[in-house]
């Protein structure tokens, strides 16, 4: 990306990185090479010691007392598909929300269509949670072993109420998991307090690590899923049968201690300037976004104000007729950086009737600023003009 | 009173080893991880809690309260001792 771009394509991955990441990250090349947790050797275990200061600190974060329930993934859709595939057994039904992702959209739909499992897509009213619970308690079968749901919608922002409705699932005897792949590093996350049974979330969005890295978090309660990957553990060699213990039980093969150096960075930039702050300077961009764009003829921000109400700092709009595709990449040469068209989420696009059309989303981060958002608005406003 | 000899705890994994490490230490305990062959279970990963104490055995216990199995014990010289 050149030095003039302006960056709003936070919610796809974070930009710019903290120092404090691109040190971690750093920090493989010098200090921490070595495959950690294989040998016995100095750079090994030196390796191995931050890697567990990773785990450390995540559970630290997000509410779990044993960091051996926090597992490294590749990105969030790892996880995903870790719990969907690893939980859910024959016959079983799952509930998902209709803003969901295809990284959780695709893998139901498969297992739906081969019979392996029977799902519904329960419609949400945002802004509304009492109609959200009520949709989602009417939708429970005997069969529901599952209620997997977004805690944000990427493309609406919309958020959810996944404290209540993990306490509504677990009153049913129904395991309750999130994705919180827009929220993780921008919204308080407590796996104890809530209840969650399984969490996941990316590393290199909210939390400011680099590409390849996610984090899958398992409750304290929660059974633990089948592996979807099974080999070299460093642990227990001898036997055939894959370690049963967490992490190893779905950790095979070597971890990417790069990716882990520069998010425990990032974990440590996202602690130290706190969650709450990051929401607050966050959402005082998105609401100043919202109002600027609201007020261009010719543009339509989508989301009421009741809907947005509490939003994660993701917003997504449409210039006239043009496709998102369209808005994004002209703006693209303005100097902007946004992603357009329907960002892996094509029930969320059908709920709000965008999926022609598509949408382009701006997504906030902690580095935007005032004048950029202002700058952002003006070349909107310009393209309008143009039209 | 018996004084204080050296101890290799034999964990499953070396992330129950840091996470045994960080529970002795929060009982003034302190411990170090490594992977020494000469200690080694068959059992386990290869990686061991090294600890001086009077009473490996309360020292297994607190790390069993912990949800931390230990595999196995040796002395110094490498002789079982659990």
């Amino acid at each position: 990306m050149g030095t003039e771009m302006i960056y709003f394509d936070n919610a796809a991955t974070t930009w710019p990185k903290p120092a404090a990441v691109r040190a971690g990250a750093i920090n493989f090349f010098s200090r921490y090479g070595a495959n950690p947790g294989r040998s016995g050797h100095r750079m090994s275990m030196d390796a191995a010691a931050q890697i567990y200061r990773c785990r450390e600190l995540a559970a630290e974060m997000f509410g779990l007392s044993d960091p051996a329930r926090v597992i490294f993934t590749q990105n969030c859709t790892q996880g995903l598909n870790q719990i969907i595939k690893g939980v859910l057994q024959h016959g079983d039904h799952l509930l998902i929300s209709d803003l969901e992702h295809n990284s959780v959209y695709r893998p139901a739909y498969r297992l739906g269509q081969e019979g392996r499992i029977q799902y519904d897509i329960v419609a949400t009213r945002p802004g509304n949670d009492e109609a959200t619970l009520r949709a989602f308690s009417e939708a429970i079968r005997p069969n529901t072993r599952l209620i997997l749901v977004t805690h944000c919608s990427n493309v609406f922002g919309f958020r959810l109420p996944v404290e209540r409705l993990c306490a509504l699932a677990h009153r049913r005897g129904v395991l309750f998991a999130v994705d919180a792949a827009q929220s993780a590093g921008t919204f308080p996350i407590d796996c104890a307090q809530a209840g969650y049974d399984y969490v996941a979330m990316p590393g290199h969005k909210g939390l400011y690590g680099p590409t390849g890295t996610g984090l899958l978090l398992i409750g304290e309660n929660a059974p633990l899923p089948v592996p979807l990957m099974e080999g070299g553990t460093g642990s227990v060699s001898r036997n055939p049968v894959q370690p049963q213990e967490l992490p190893d039980l779905l950790e095979s093969g070597t971890l990417n201690t790069f990716g882990i150096l520069g998010l425990l960075g990032g974990l440590r930039f996202v602690q130290r300037t706190g969650i709450r702050q990051i929401a607050r300077q966050e959402d005082i961009l998105y609401q100043k976004l919202r109002r600027n764009l609201s007020g261009i003829p010719g543009v339509k921000v989508l989301g009421d104000t009741a809907a947005c109400q509490g939003a994660a700092p993701v917003l997504s709009f449409q210039v006239g007729g043009q496709t998102g595709e369209q808005t994004a990449a002209r703006l693209a040469d303005m100097g902007f950086a946004l992603r357009g068209g329907l960002h892996c989420a094509p029930l969320a696009h059908q709920k709000m009737g965008t999926l022609d059309q598509g949408t382009a989303r701006a997504g906030i981060g902690y580095f935007n600023t005032g004048e950029q958002v202002d700058a952002l608005s003006n070349a909107v406003e310009r393209l309008v003009r143009r039209r | 009173m018996p004084q204080p000899s050296t101890v290799y705890l034999q964990i499953s994994s070396v992330t129950h080893a840091y996470r045994g490490q960080r529970v002795l230490e929060r009982h003034g305990i302190p411990a170090t991880v490594q992977r020494d062959s000469r200690f080694a279970s068959p059992r386990g990963c290869g990686y061991q809690i090294r600890i001086r104490s009077q009473d490996p055995q309360a020292v297994r216990r607190l790390l069993l309260e912990s949800g931390i199995r230990v595999l196995g014990m040796k002395d110094g010289d490498g002789n079982d001792i659990f």
